[in-house]
């Protein structure tokens, strides 16, 4: 009997837990603990050294990465953020909009410390460099990015 | 004095051949894509896209890594890169084709210009045959390419099957804002 009448209130828990999840908004990085701090030239190192480990690594992990600005992209509401410390890949940080205007104004050489979340990283791709496209190299992607210094 | 004329007769050559080559890149095109779903209506966004257009031949490439797709709901995301785009085992998609009417387009004179662009698309790790059209803004030293055309599921073998809440064709838009090299 008891079984019974608890039916519907496990039944409206389960269906609220689950619609919870179903209508979760994805979590703002900016809040987030870093799971990994390291510089711009170690991460391009460990990328350059085997892209699957890297990868499998920091999969969908939080970043906070130090290094100098090497470039921007700025764009009317979302900017990103270039550091390649001279090597033969590139680091590109997609800010959120938020930081659209402090990242506008980032000038190459500035020291920065920029929290991310990594998307992935890919070598320079065949396409490319068969269309004859110099410039083509490996880049690590990693997007929602936040200043925090 | 024969090395030295067939080393020059190569450095002219190759810098002739390349001097011709007009290419134009972006590495922060935008895809998004719209599906009608029983729930809610799914799109998605995805800012990261490198796009290469070589103007004097008028071929065109696109590289879109698929964990960049950003979606308003994180279980939405997660169903997609792991149910039905398996980016871990196919981490990015690449459309590699041409402008089919380039001659139309004027790179040296402002102006909209409708363009069809055919070539390979592959998405899933299964690679077809598309034609799409579009349009190419040329302002400057830029060109903005602009498209909408669908894509079925089932021909790049995406299953829908898990939770059969998607549209079986999506409609996808590109928009590529791409500056001269």
């Amino acid at each position: 009997m008891l079984r019974t009448r608890l039916i519907p209130f496990l039944i409206a828990g389960g269906l609220m837990v689950s619609g919870c999840g179903f209508f979760k908004k994805n979590p703002d990085i900016e809040n987030k603990k870093a799971d990994f701090e390291l510089t711009s030239a170690g991460l391009i190192d460990e990328c350059e050294k085997s892209d699957t480990a890297v990868n499998r690594k920091y999969n969908s992990k939080v970043l906070e990465i130090k290094g100098k600005v090497s470039g921007t992209i700025p764009g009317d509401s979302i900017t990103s953020v270039i550091m390649d410390e001279g090597k033969n890949t590139t680091i590109t940080i997609e800010m959120y909009s938020r930081f659209n205007d402090v990242a506008k104004n980032l000038q190459k050489g500035d020291e920065v410390t920029i929290k991310a979340l990594y998307v992935t990283y890919l070598p320079a791709d065949p396409i490319l460099i068969s269309m004859g496209d110099s410039t083509a190299r490996g880049d690590v992607k990693l997007k929602k990015g936040s200043l925090v210094k | 004095m024969k090395k030295i004329i067939a080393v020059v007769a190569f450095v002219v050559l190759s810098t002739t051949v390349f001097a011709q080559k007009q290419m134009y890149k972006t590495t922060t095109a935008s895809i998004g894509f719209f599906s009608k779903a029983t729930l809610e209506d799914i799109d998605a966004k995805n800012n990261q896209v490198t796009g290469l257009l070589d103007a004097s031949t008028g071929n065109l490439a696109f590289i879109v890594v698929i964990k960049s797709f950003e979606f308003d709901k994180a279980l939405m995301q997660t169903h997609f890169n792991d149910n039905y785009m398996e980016s871990d085992t196919y981490p990015k998609s690449t459309f590699d084709g041409k402008i089919t009417n380039n001659a139309d387009v004027k790179y040296g004179t402002n102006g909209s210009y409708s363009v069809t662009v055919s070539g390979k698309l592959t998405i899933h790790g299964v690679t077809k045959e598309v034609t799409a059209t579009g349009k190419a803004d040329v302002n400057g030293s830029t060109v903005t390419l602009t498209s909408k055309f669908k894509v079925k599921l089932e021909d790049y073998n995406i299953k829908n099957d898990k939770i059969k809440n998607i549209a079986s064709e999506i409609e996808v838009s590109v928009s590529a804002a791409m500056v001269k090299q």
